[in-house]
Protein backbone atom coordinates (compact mmCIF):
# COMPACT_ATOMS: atom_id res chain seq x y z
CA UNK A 1 0.00 0.00 0.00
CA UNK A 2 1.39 3.78 -0.71
CA UNK A 3 2.83 5.82 2.15
CA UNK A 4 0.74 9.02 2.74
CA UNK A 5 1.90 11.70 4.40
CA UNK A 6 0.18 14.74 6.05
CA UNK A 7 1.34 17.98 7.97
CA UNK A 8 -0.83 19.53 10.06
CA UNK A 9 -0.94 22.74 12.65
CA UNK A 10 -3.23 22.99 16.36
CA UNK A 11 -3.17 24.46 19.27
CA UNK A 12 -2.69 23.04 22.58
CA UNK A 13 -5.45 23.65 24.97
CA UNK A 14 -3.72 24.05 27.78
CA UNK A 15 -1.63 27.33 28.38
CA UNK A 16 1.81 27.19 28.22
CA UNK A 17 1.79 29.20 31.40
CA UNK A 18 -0.03 26.86 33.43
CA UNK A 19 1.68 24.44 35.90
CA UNK A 20 0.73 21.30 34.41
CA UNK A 21 1.65 22.28 30.94
CA UNK A 22 4.71 20.07 30.33
CA UNK A 23 3.23 17.27 31.96
CA UNK A 24 0.33 17.22 29.87
CA UNK A 25 2.25 17.15 27.23
CA UNK A 26 3.99 14.56 28.00
CA UNK A 27 0.87 12.23 28.28
CA UNK A 28 -0.18 13.46 25.34
CA UNK A 29 3.15 12.62 23.85
CA UNK A 30 2.90 8.97 25.53
CA UNK A 31 -0.66 8.64 24.41
CA UNK A 32 0.45 9.55 20.68
CA UNK A 33 2.97 7.36 20.50
CA UNK A 34 1.94 4.02 21.46
CA UNK A 35 -1.12 4.94 19.08
CA UNK A 36 1.33 5.17 15.92
CA UNK A 37 3.07 2.18 16.83
CA UNK A 38 0.01 0.26 16.93
CA UNK A 39 -1.26 1.41 13.82
CA UNK A 40 1.89 2.01 11.63
CA UNK A 41 2.56 5.21 11.36
CA UNK A 42 5.63 7.18 11.93
CA UNK A 43 5.79 10.65 13.00
CA UNK A 44 7.97 14.13 14.16
CA UNK A 45 6.58 16.63 16.59
CA UNK A 46 7.55 19.99 16.79
CA UNK A 47 5.81 22.30 20.14
CA UNK A 48 6.03 26.37 20.11
CA UNK A 49 4.82 28.11 22.66
CA UNK A 50 1.48 25.97 22.48
CA UNK A 51 1.08 25.67 18.79
CA UNK A 52 1.81 21.50 17.66
CA UNK A 53 3.13 21.07 13.92
CA UNK A 54 3.32 17.37 13.22
CA UNK A 55 4.52 15.42 10.62
CA UNK A 56 2.22 12.04 10.36
CA UNK A 57 3.25 9.47 7.09
CA UNK A 58 1.57 6.14 6.75
CA UNK A 59 -1.21 4.35 4.62
CA UNK A 60 -3.86 6.44 4.33
CA UNK A 61 -6.82 4.96 5.85
CA UNK A 62 -4.80 4.62 9.14
CA UNK A 63 -3.93 8.87 8.48
CA UNK A 64 -7.48 9.75 8.08
CA UNK A 65 -8.42 7.93 11.38
CA UNK A 66 -5.35 10.01 13.05
CA UNK A 67 -6.83 12.66 11.58
CA UNK A 68 -10.47 12.21 12.92
CA UNK A 69 -9.29 11.03 16.18
CA UNK A 70 -7.31 14.58 16.64
CA UNK A 71 -10.01 16.96 14.99
CA UNK A 72 -12.10 14.96 18.00
CA UNK A 73 -9.41 15.47 20.98
CA UNK A 74 -10.50 18.31 22.86
CA UNK A 75 -6.76 18.86 23.93
CA UNK A 76 -6.17 19.72 20.61
CA UNK A 77 -7.68 22.87 18.97
CA UNK A 78 -7.93 24.74 15.78
CA UNK A 79 -6.56 21.93 14.29
CA UNK A 80 -5.96 22.46 10.00
CA UNK A 81 -4.04 20.65 7.61
CA UNK A 82 -1.01 22.38 5.43
CA UNK A 83 -0.34 19.68 3.35
CA UNK A 84 -1.24 16.00 2.36
CA UNK A 85 0.49 13.63 -0.58
CA UNK A 86 1.63 10.61 -0.95
CA UNK A 87 5.60 9.46 -0.75
CA UNK A 88 7.45 7.08 -2.21
CA UNK A 89 8.53 6.27 0.95
CA UNK A 90 8.89 6.95 4.76
CA UNK A 91 10.85 9.90 5.72
CA UNK A 92 11.17 9.22 9.29
CA UNK A 93 10.95 5.18 9.19
CA UNK A 94 12.50 5.20 12.64
CA UNK A 95 9.70 7.68 15.01
CA UNK A 96 6.79 6.44 16.00
CA UNK A 97 6.51 9.89 17.47
CA UNK A 98 9.86 12.26 18.11
CA UNK A 99 9.87 15.37 19.45
CA UNK A 100 11.98 18.04 17.55
CA UNK A 101 13.57 20.63 19.25
CA UNK A 102 14.32 23.51 17.24
CA UNK A 103 18.31 23.58 16.51
CA UNK A 104 18.34 19.57 17.06
CA UNK A 105 20.08 17.75 13.79
CA UNK A 106 16.90 16.01 13.55
CA UNK A 107 14.72 18.91 13.41
CA UNK A 108 17.02 20.58 10.04
CA UNK A 109 17.13 16.82 8.68
CA UNK A 110 12.62 16.76 9.14
CA UNK A 111 12.93 20.34 8.00
CA UNK A 112 15.06 19.97 4.94
CA UNK A 113 13.11 16.82 3.81
CA UNK A 114 9.81 19.11 4.49
CA UNK A 115 11.60 21.60 2.11
CA UNK A 116 12.21 19.15 -0.23
CA UNK A 117 8.67 17.20 -0.34
CA UNK A 118 6.64 21.03 -0.49
CA UNK A 119 8.47 24.37 -0.49
CA UNK A 120 4.91 26.06 0.49
CA UNK A 121 4.25 23.65 3.37
CA UNK A 122 7.71 24.26 4.71
CA UNK A 123 7.46 28.01 4.60
CA UNK A 124 3.80 27.36 6.46
CA UNK A 125 5.37 25.68 9.24
CA UNK A 126 8.40 27.88 9.62
CA UNK A 127 6.20 30.86 9.98
CA UNK A 128 4.54 29.19 12.56
CA UNK A 129 7.71 28.00 13.99
CA UNK A 130 9.22 31.14 13.94
CA UNK A 131 10.24 32.81 17.53
CA UNK A 132 9.09 36.44 18.18
CA UNK A 133 12.31 38.00 17.64
CA UNK A 134 14.77 36.89 15.46
CA UNK A 135 18.22 38.77 14.90
CA UNK A 136 20.81 36.63 13.83
CA UNK A 137 23.16 38.70 13.64
CA UNK A 138 23.33 40.28 16.46
CA UNK A 139 26.30 39.09 19.24
CA UNK A 140 23.80 38.14 21.59
CA UNK A 141 21.70 35.28 20.47
CA UNK A 142 18.29 35.06 20.24
CA UNK A 143 17.00 32.29 21.71
CA UNK A 144 13.68 30.07 21.59
CA UNK A 145 12.05 30.13 24.63
CA UNK A 146 9.71 27.95 24.08
CA UNK A 147 11.94 24.80 23.63
CA UNK A 148 12.77 24.97 27.45
CA UNK A 149 9.28 23.12 28.09
CA UNK A 150 10.99 19.92 27.00
CA UNK A 151 14.81 20.54 28.08
CA UNK A 152 17.06 19.95 31.22
CA UNK A 153 18.15 23.13 31.95
CA UNK A 154 21.93 24.77 33.54
CA UNK A 155 24.07 27.33 33.57
CA UNK A 156 27.37 27.54 32.35
CA UNK A 157 29.02 30.16 34.45
CA UNK A 158 27.67 32.47 36.93
CA UNK A 159 26.59 35.68 35.58
CA UNK A 160 28.44 38.61 35.67
CA UNK A 161 27.40 41.78 37.42
CA UNK A 162 28.70 43.88 34.28
CA UNK A 163 26.44 41.35 32.67
CA UNK A 164 23.53 41.15 34.59
CA UNK A 165 21.98 42.93 37.70
CA UNK A 166 20.81 39.79 39.49
CA UNK A 167 17.28 40.70 41.87
CA UNK A 168 16.28 38.49 44.30
CA UNK A 169 14.35 35.82 42.21
CA UNK A 170 17.37 35.69 39.79
CA UNK A 171 19.76 34.86 42.30
CA UNK A 172 17.45 32.23 43.27
CA UNK A 173 17.23 30.58 39.82
CA UNK A 174 20.98 31.08 38.67
CA UNK A 175 21.47 29.08 42.06
CA UNK A 176 19.58 26.12 41.07
CA UNK A 177 20.80 26.32 37.18
CA UNK A 178 24.61 25.48 38.13
CA UNK A 179 25.65 22.53 38.13
CA UNK A 180 23.73 19.64 36.40
CA UNK A 181 20.38 21.88 36.03
CA UNK A 182 16.81 21.02 35.81
CA UNK A 183 13.67 20.40 34.07
CA UNK A 184 11.73 23.07 33.43
CA UNK A 185 8.82 21.72 35.41
CA UNK A 186 11.03 21.09 38.70
CA UNK A 187 11.47 25.23 37.98
CA UNK A 188 7.70 25.80 37.70
CA UNK A 189 7.23 23.96 41.48
CA UNK A 190 9.90 25.92 43.09
CA UNK A 191 7.47 29.12 42.37
CA UNK A 192 10.63 31.39 42.02
CA UNK A 193 8.30 33.24 39.73
CA UNK A 194 4.93 34.69 39.70
CA UNK A 195 4.39 33.12 36.42
CA UNK A 196 5.69 30.78 34.14
CA UNK A 197 6.06 33.59 31.54
CA UNK A 198 8.61 35.36 34.05
CA UNK A 199 10.55 32.11 34.34
CA UNK A 200 10.59 32.04 30.78
CA UNK A 201 11.88 35.91 30.55
CA UNK A 202 14.61 35.27 32.59
CA UNK A 203 15.76 32.13 31.04
CA UNK A 204 15.78 33.95 27.73
CA UNK A 205 17.92 36.73 29.16
CA UNK A 206 20.45 34.11 30.67
CA UNK A 207 20.12 32.68 27.69
CA UNK A 208 20.62 35.41 25.40
CA UNK A 209 23.97 35.86 27.14
CA UNK A 210 25.11 32.47 26.42
CA UNK A 211 25.13 31.44 30.01
CA UNK A 212 22.47 29.04 29.45
CA UNK A 213 23.19 25.35 28.43
CA UNK A 214 19.60 23.99 27.59
CA UNK A 215 19.71 19.91 26.72
CA UNK A 216 16.54 19.04 24.49
CA UNK A 217 15.08 15.30 26.35
CA UNK A 218 13.59 12.98 24.38
CA UNK A 219 10.30 11.78 25.00
CA UNK A 220 11.04 8.90 27.33
CA UNK A 221 13.92 11.21 29.14
CA UNK A 222 10.96 13.74 29.50
CA UNK A 223 8.66 10.73 30.74
CA UNK A 224 11.01 9.82 33.09
CA UNK A 225 11.83 13.40 34.38
CA UNK A 226 8.04 13.70 35.16
CA UNK A 227 6.82 10.65 36.26
CA UNK A 228 8.75 10.56 39.68
CA UNK A 229 6.11 9.24 41.74
CA UNK A 230 4.89 11.48 44.66
CA UNK A 231 6.57 11.37 48.06
CA UNK A 232 4.10 9.97 50.65
CA UNK A 233 2.26 12.67 53.04
CA UNK A 234 4.12 13.40 55.90
CA UNK A 235 2.41 13.97 59.46
CA UNK A 236 4.71 16.30 60.52
CA UNK A 237 5.96 19.45 58.98
CA UNK A 238 9.11 19.17 57.60
CA UNK A 239 11.61 21.19 58.10
CA UNK A 240 12.01 22.41 54.50
CA UNK A 241 8.30 23.41 54.71
CA UNK A 242 8.59 25.10 58.33
CA UNK A 243 11.48 27.10 57.05
CA UNK A 244 9.97 27.94 53.79
CA UNK A 245 6.66 29.38 55.73
CA UNK A 246 8.63 31.13 58.26
CA UNK A 247 10.76 32.76 55.93
CA UNK A 248 7.14 33.95 53.45
CA UNK A 249 6.11 35.21 57.09
CA UNK A 250 9.18 37.00 57.37
CA UNK A 251 9.06 38.62 53.98
CA UNK A 252 5.65 39.73 54.34
CA UNK A 253 6.73 41.78 57.40
CA UNK A 254 9.61 43.45 55.23
CA UNK A 255 8.51 44.06 52.11
CA UNK B 1 30.42 17.80 70.08
CA UNK B 2 28.09 18.87 67.70
CA UNK B 3 25.58 16.62 65.43
CA UNK B 4 24.59 17.15 62.51
CA UNK B 5 20.75 16.90 62.83
CA UNK B 6 19.01 15.61 65.58
CA UNK B 7 15.88 14.67 64.95
CA UNK B 8 13.28 13.33 68.07
CA UNK B 9 9.83 12.64 67.25
CA UNK B 10 8.83 15.82 67.51
CA UNK B 11 11.85 18.36 67.17
CA UNK B 12 14.31 18.84 63.98
CA UNK B 13 17.35 20.17 64.54
CA UNK B 14 19.82 21.08 61.50
CA UNK B 15 23.24 22.54 61.38
CA UNK B 16 24.62 25.70 59.01
CA UNK B 17 27.88 26.15 58.92
CA UNK B 18 29.31 29.81 58.10
CA UNK B 19 32.38 30.21 57.20
CA UNK B 20 34.81 32.87 55.88
CA UNK B 21 37.72 35.58 56.17
CA UNK B 22 38.30 37.71 59.02
CA UNK B 23 35.95 40.85 58.64
CA UNK B 24 33.90 38.84 56.27
CA UNK B 25 30.55 39.05 58.24
CA UNK B 26 29.99 35.81 59.90
CA UNK B 27 29.38 37.44 62.80
CA UNK B 28 26.95 39.73 61.75
CA UNK B 29 24.84 37.34 59.71
CA UNK B 30 24.79 34.87 62.85
CA UNK B 31 23.67 37.98 64.56
CA UNK B 32 21.20 39.07 61.99
CA UNK B 33 19.79 35.49 61.92
CA UNK B 34 19.35 34.48 65.04
CA UNK B 35 16.38 34.99 67.19
CA UNK B 36 18.57 34.67 70.69
CA UNK B 37 22.01 36.62 71.57
CA UNK B 38 24.31 34.62 69.71
CA UNK B 39 27.19 33.11 72.26
CA UNK B 40 29.74 34.87 70.33
CA UNK B 41 32.92 35.82 72.55
CA UNK B 42 34.75 38.93 71.12
CA UNK B 43 38.15 39.60 73.26
CA UNK B 44 40.63 41.44 71.66
CA UNK B 45 43.67 40.16 69.78
CA UNK B 46 46.78 40.09 70.20
CA UNK B 47 47.43 40.51 66.95
CA UNK B 48 46.75 43.69 64.82
CA UNK B 49 44.82 42.67 62.06
CA UNK B 50 43.23 45.82 61.55
CA UNK B 51 40.05 45.53 62.96
CA UNK B 52 39.33 46.27 67.33
CA UNK B 53 37.85 43.08 67.33
CA UNK B 54 38.63 39.32 66.01
CA UNK B 55 36.38 36.49 66.45
CA UNK B 56 37.89 33.40 68.26
CA UNK B 57 35.51 30.39 69.10
CA UNK B 58 32.87 29.64 67.31
CA UNK B 59 29.86 31.98 66.87
CA UNK B 60 26.75 30.43 67.86
CA UNK B 61 23.26 31.71 66.89
CA UNK B 62 19.78 29.48 66.72
CA UNK B 63 16.89 30.30 64.55
CA UNK B 64 13.86 28.88 66.15
CA UNK B 65 11.77 28.33 62.69
CA UNK B 66 9.00 26.83 64.84
CA UNK B 67 8.54 25.68 68.50
CA UNK B 68 9.85 21.95 67.34
CA UNK B 69 12.01 22.89 64.59
CA UNK B 70 15.21 24.72 64.65
CA UNK B 71 18.52 25.90 62.32
CA UNK B 72 21.88 26.50 64.09
CA UNK B 73 24.11 28.88 63.25
CA UNK B 74 27.65 28.20 63.17
CA UNK B 75 30.20 30.86 62.89
CA UNK B 76 33.88 29.51 62.18
CA UNK B 77 36.68 31.83 62.98
CA UNK B 78 38.71 33.24 60.23
CA UNK B 79 42.53 32.67 61.26
CA UNK B 80 43.90 29.87 60.08
CA UNK B 81 45.43 28.78 64.01
CA UNK B 82 41.66 28.07 64.62
CA UNK B 83 41.19 25.94 61.80
CA UNK B 84 41.02 22.98 64.06
CA UNK B 85 37.82 24.09 64.64
CA UNK B 86 36.84 23.57 61.75
CA UNK B 87 36.65 19.45 61.92
CA UNK B 88 34.59 20.20 65.42
CA UNK B 89 31.73 21.60 63.22
CA UNK B 90 32.15 19.50 59.72
CA UNK B 91 29.91 17.13 60.68
CA UNK B 92 26.59 16.52 58.21
CA UNK B 93 25.65 20.20 58.08
CA UNK B 94 22.65 21.01 56.03
CA UNK B 95 24.73 23.52 54.12
CA UNK B 96 27.82 25.38 54.11
CA UNK B 97 28.13 29.32 53.29
CA UNK B 98 31.53 30.52 52.52
CA UNK B 99 31.61 34.14 53.19
CA UNK B 100 34.29 36.34 51.09
CA UNK B 101 34.78 39.97 51.76
CA UNK B 102 35.28 41.93 48.30
CA UNK B 103 38.55 42.90 48.03
CA UNK B 104 41.41 43.32 45.14
CA UNK B 105 43.65 40.70 47.26
CA UNK B 106 41.14 37.58 48.10
CA UNK B 107 43.34 35.05 50.00
CA UNK B 108 42.84 32.16 47.03
CA UNK B 109 45.15 29.90 48.64
CA UNK B 110 42.72 30.27 51.97
CA UNK B 111 39.72 29.61 49.88
CA UNK B 112 40.69 26.48 48.35
CA UNK B 113 42.20 25.04 51.40
CA UNK B 114 38.83 25.74 53.23
CA UNK B 115 36.77 24.47 50.66
CA UNK B 116 38.95 21.16 50.03
CA UNK B 117 38.22 20.65 53.78
CA UNK B 118 34.39 21.27 53.82
CA UNK B 119 34.06 19.71 50.61
CA UNK B 120 35.56 16.65 50.99
CA UNK B 121 33.96 15.88 54.18
CA UNK B 122 30.50 16.92 52.76
CA UNK B 123 29.88 16.18 49.27
CA UNK B 124 26.31 15.85 49.99
CA UNK B 125 25.84 19.12 51.69
CA UNK B 126 25.02 22.00 48.91
CA UNK B 127 27.96 24.90 49.27
CA UNK B 128 27.26 28.75 48.53
CA UNK B 129 29.26 31.49 48.16
CA UNK B 130 28.18 34.65 49.08
CA UNK B 131 30.19 38.53 48.66
CA UNK B 132 30.15 40.70 51.23
CA UNK B 133 31.25 44.29 51.49
CA UNK B 134 30.21 44.81 48.00
CA UNK B 135 27.06 47.44 48.09
CA UNK B 136 29.12 50.68 47.23
CA UNK B 137 31.92 48.23 44.21
CA UNK B 138 31.82 48.98 41.30
CA UNK B 139 30.78 45.99 38.41
CA UNK B 140 34.35 45.32 37.51
CA UNK B 141 35.27 44.46 40.75
CA UNK B 142 32.21 42.50 41.45
CA UNK B 143 33.00 40.98 38.37
CA UNK B 144 36.94 40.32 39.65
CA UNK B 145 36.13 38.84 42.38
CA UNK B 146 33.24 36.42 40.94
CA UNK B 147 35.78 35.21 38.47
CA UNK B 148 38.55 34.70 40.94
CA UNK B 149 36.16 32.70 43.53
CA UNK B 150 34.24 30.80 39.65
CA UNK B 151 38.11 30.13 39.29
CA UNK B 152 38.51 28.21 42.25
CA UNK B 153 35.35 26.29 42.07
CA UNK B 154 35.89 25.16 38.81
CA UNK B 155 39.45 23.77 39.82
CA UNK B 156 38.01 22.16 42.36
CA UNK B 157 34.85 20.75 40.61
CA UNK B 158 32.57 22.49 43.01
CA UNK B 159 29.09 23.58 41.40
CA UNK B 160 28.18 26.72 44.03
CA UNK B 161 25.86 29.94 43.39
CA UNK B 162 28.07 33.27 44.19
CA UNK B 163 25.76 35.59 45.58
CA UNK B 164 26.01 39.28 46.56
CA UNK B 165 24.81 39.44 50.12
CA UNK B 166 24.35 42.17 53.02
CA UNK B 167 25.35 40.40 56.42
CA UNK B 168 23.29 43.52 58.11
CA UNK B 169 20.36 43.24 56.15
CA UNK B 170 17.50 40.25 57.16
CA UNK B 171 16.02 40.09 53.58
CA UNK B 172 19.71 39.41 52.29
CA UNK B 173 20.05 36.81 54.84
CA UNK B 174 16.70 35.19 54.24
CA UNK B 175 18.02 34.90 50.45
CA UNK B 176 20.38 32.70 51.62
CA UNK B 177 18.21 30.59 53.32
CA UNK B 178 16.30 29.95 50.25
CA UNK B 179 18.52 29.40 48.29
CA UNK B 180 19.99 26.56 50.42
CA UNK B 181 16.44 25.51 50.64
CA UNK B 182 16.42 25.17 47.03
CA UNK B 183 20.04 23.13 46.55
CA UNK B 184 18.61 21.00 49.53
CA UNK B 185 17.60 17.71 48.20
CA UNK B 186 16.33 16.10 51.05
CA UNK B 187 12.79 17.05 51.94
CA UNK B 188 13.13 15.77 55.91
Amino acid sequence: MPIACVVYICELKTSPESSSFSHELANLFRFSRAYNKAHNITSALFVNDGTCIQFAEGETPNLNQLMANNSADSRQRNLRIVYSGQLKSRIFPEWNLKLLARGSKEYDVAMAQLERIHPECFAEVLHQSKPSNINDKTQTRTPTPKSYFTSNIGLNAWPKASQISLDRPGMRLCSLLIGQGVVFDELVKRNIYPSNRQLIQALSQLDALNLLKVEHLSTDELDNSLSQPNPPPKRTLSFAQALRDFIRLKAVKLW
Amino acid sequence: MVAGVQTSADNTYKKLVVAGQIGSGKTQLVNTLSQISPLASEPRSSIDIGKDLATVGIDYGRLMVTENVALGLYGLPGQDRFSFLWDMINQCPWGVLILVKLSKDIDINWLKRLLIVFHSKNQNAPFVMAITHAEKASTEAIDEAQKKIGDVLSDLQIDAPILLIDPRSLSSCLLVLEVFLDLNTDTE
